[in-house]
């Protein structure tokens, strides 16, 4: 593991306790950081901690207008989509956070390293 | 029953009280719930710093619709935007309606559909305190078929590819 790999999931795991305090759901907490653990393999493009209109967790990765979403729902669902820079949708599938699909994995961890490439402003730095 | 005094009234015949037309813009106060703008806003870290709204801005798609305020209405009420801003939420999202209605997205059975609409809803009853610009009030309604999961996407999509944060002072 990676010392910046750790870093970035420090930050995610932070912003995450700061929503617990706010209520969020713990079930979309624990499942977030679970994702989170599968899909981030170094340090660049940050994902961006948030919420949905549901009660539940929506993570983002934004760069050069390209999107990955990581959604964790209340009731345990999870939602992995992208955007290109066009903001048509690559692609949208539901999945267990405790054993991600191998080719849902492929996807997105080829989506954030296109993204690395691009980062020049990173919101952690800010 | 008249509105009280101090709210903003228009005649009872104006028509766009009873349509929202697909000209018209609407604006998103930020979720009034956060505490962190970080919680509804995300920023892209690539060449050019922008900002994309994230489906925590806009909330009241599992009851009856998200609330928003139509800029035709508070111009023809001669109120400015920053009438609709609160200490605690201090920046508006614009999106066209028609941007609104074109949306495509697919259902929970995975048909392609056109999910959201724009209705008037001047002074909701729900409001038991109304305030000026709810004159210009509105919803964005999400029609049936989408289930939480089919929602949070297509209500992420309409967030981050139709409404455009605006930073005002």
């Amino acid at each position: 593991m990676s010392e910046g790999r750790d870093a970035l999931l420090d930050y995610a795991a932070t912003r995450l306790d700061a929503l617990r305090e706010r209520g969020v759901s713990e079930l979309a907490a624990v499942n977030t950081l679970l994702a989170l653990q599968s899909l981030v393999k170094s340090d660049a493009a940050t994902p961006q901690v948030g919420i949905d209109g549901d009660g539940g967790i929506e993570t983002e990765w934004l760069v050069d207008g390209r999107s990955l979403i990581l959604n964790c729902g209340v009731d345990g669902t999870n939602v992995l989509w992208a955007l290109d820079e066009d903001c048509q949708m690559l692609f949208r599938r539901e999945f267990n956070a405790r054993m991600v699909d191998e080719s849902l994995l492929g996807l997105a961890r080829d989506l954030i390293d296109r993204m690395n490439r691009g980062v020049r402003n990173s919101v952690r730095s800010s | 029953m008249g509105f009280p005094d101090e709210l903003v009234t228009l005649p009872r015949d104006h028509g766009t009280l009873f349509f929202v037309p697909n000209t018209d813009d609407v604006l998103r106060r930020f979720n009034p719930d956060n505490e962190d703008i970080r919680d509804v806003v995300s920023v892209d870290e690539g060449g050019v710093t922008r900002y994309r709204l994230k489906s925590g801005a806009l909330t009241g798609f599992s009851d009856d619709g998200c609330s928003v305020g139509r800029d035709q209405i508070l111009r023809e009420a001669e109120l400015d935007r920053a009438v609709m801003l609160h200490p605690k939420h201090r920046k508006l999202a614009e999106a066209a309606v028609d941007a609104i209605r074109d949306l495509v997205h697919p259902d929970s059975a995975g048909e392609e559909r056109q999910p959201f609409d724009v209705a008037p809803d001047a002074y909701p009853a729900s409001d038991p305190n109304p305030q000026r610009w709810q004159v210009a009030h509105a919803l964005i309604t999400l029609a049936e078929g989408y289930t939480r999961s089919a929602r949070t996407t297509a209500v992420g999509t309409l967030a981050r590819t139709v409404f455009n944060p605006l930073v005002t002072p």
